[in-house]
């Protein structure tokens, strides 16, 4: 994982080691790098600039993950498809506007 | 304290200070945009009316398409041709926002729109305007609060920027004054 990138929540809890990731959403407290209220596996969640370590947390289990550093913003696969995703929602509401 | 500080990117990024204004206009300074058409330049304007960011080379996005491009995606004008909307690095995107506290934060329920300069609620009065963060595929038609872009939660840090593309339109002629934009998170 790298800093100053966008990935969704079930890239980062899969990257952490957590089996059966998708299972935990709403089940389990989920923080992410101090983001709490993380209920759905396609919450897009921004690792700041900077960043060296990740702290997870589900339920009572905390796991520390290693981030790289990078210059350049970033969307993962997974987040870029919950942007495009959010951006047809925006189409339809348009959409609705004009009507 | 938590501090927010604005900034039209360019060569130089321009400090926009409080009583500052963000000039959308044609092709220079002070030139007026068409009606229904949107802008060729972003400016920081100075209480005086003086052109702050003349000498930084600001970033301009104008808006092209909304769904026009790859597989939907928006499109947007930088300067040098139209483009898909989620290509824009953050270097181009006009608005960086800076947010700091002295404590590592995290951010989260962060909006981005505009509104008529009273009520946050309401639209601007004769504008269209567009807003994205970098790396959305759409821009989001961000009148009034309720129609924010939704700009994604930050992880813990002392420092966020916050990189953001930006278009309007006038939707009848004159200077366009209930416009103001606004940035709205929660940090803890």
């Amino acid at each position: 994982m790298k800093a100053n990138t966008k990935y969704t929540a079930l890239e980062i809890l899969k990257e952490a080691g957590y089996k059966n990731a998708e299972d935990k959403f709403g089940k389990f407290r989920v923080v992410i790098g101090g983001i709490m209220g993380i209920v759905k596996p396609d919450h897009v969640v921004g690792i700041s600039e900077g960043t060296k370590n990740l702290e997870i947390t589900v339920g009572i289990e905390t796991k520390i993950i290693k981030v790289l550093s990078s210059k350049n913003a970033e969307v993962s696969d997974g987040a870029r498809e919950t942007l495009d995703n959010d951006g047809r929602i925006e189409l339809k509401r348009q959409e609705k506007i004009k009507k | 304290m938590a501090v927010y500080t604005w900034y039209l990117q360019g060569t130089s990024p321009t400090t926009i200070e409080a009583t500052d204004i963000i000039q959308f206009a044609g092709a220079t300074f002070g030139s007026a945009i068409t009606v229904g058409a949107f802008n060729d330049s972003t400016h920081v304007e100075s209480s005086v009316g003086a052109d702050d960011s003349s000498s930084n080379g600001p970033k301009n996005s104008k808006f092209i398409s909304q769904s026009g491009g790859t597989g939907g995606d928006s499109q947007v004008d930088i300067g040098a041709g139209t483009v898909d909307l989620d290509t824009v690095s953050t270097a181009n995107c006009p608005l960086k926002i800076n947010f700091s506290d002295a404590a590592s934060v995290t951010t989260t329920g962060h909006i981005f729109y505009a509104y008529d300069g009273t009520t946050t609620t309401a639209v601007p009065t004769d504008v269209t305007f567009y807003a994205a963060e970098q790396g959305d595929a759409n821009w989001t038609n961000a009148e009034g609060s309720a129609a924010g872009v939704t700009i994604t939660d930050d992880t813990a840090s002392t420092s966020h920027d916050y990189y953001i593309l930006i278009s309007a339109s006038p939707e009848s002629v004159g200077l366009k004054t209930a416009f103001k934009l606004r940035s709205e998170l929660t940090y803890s």
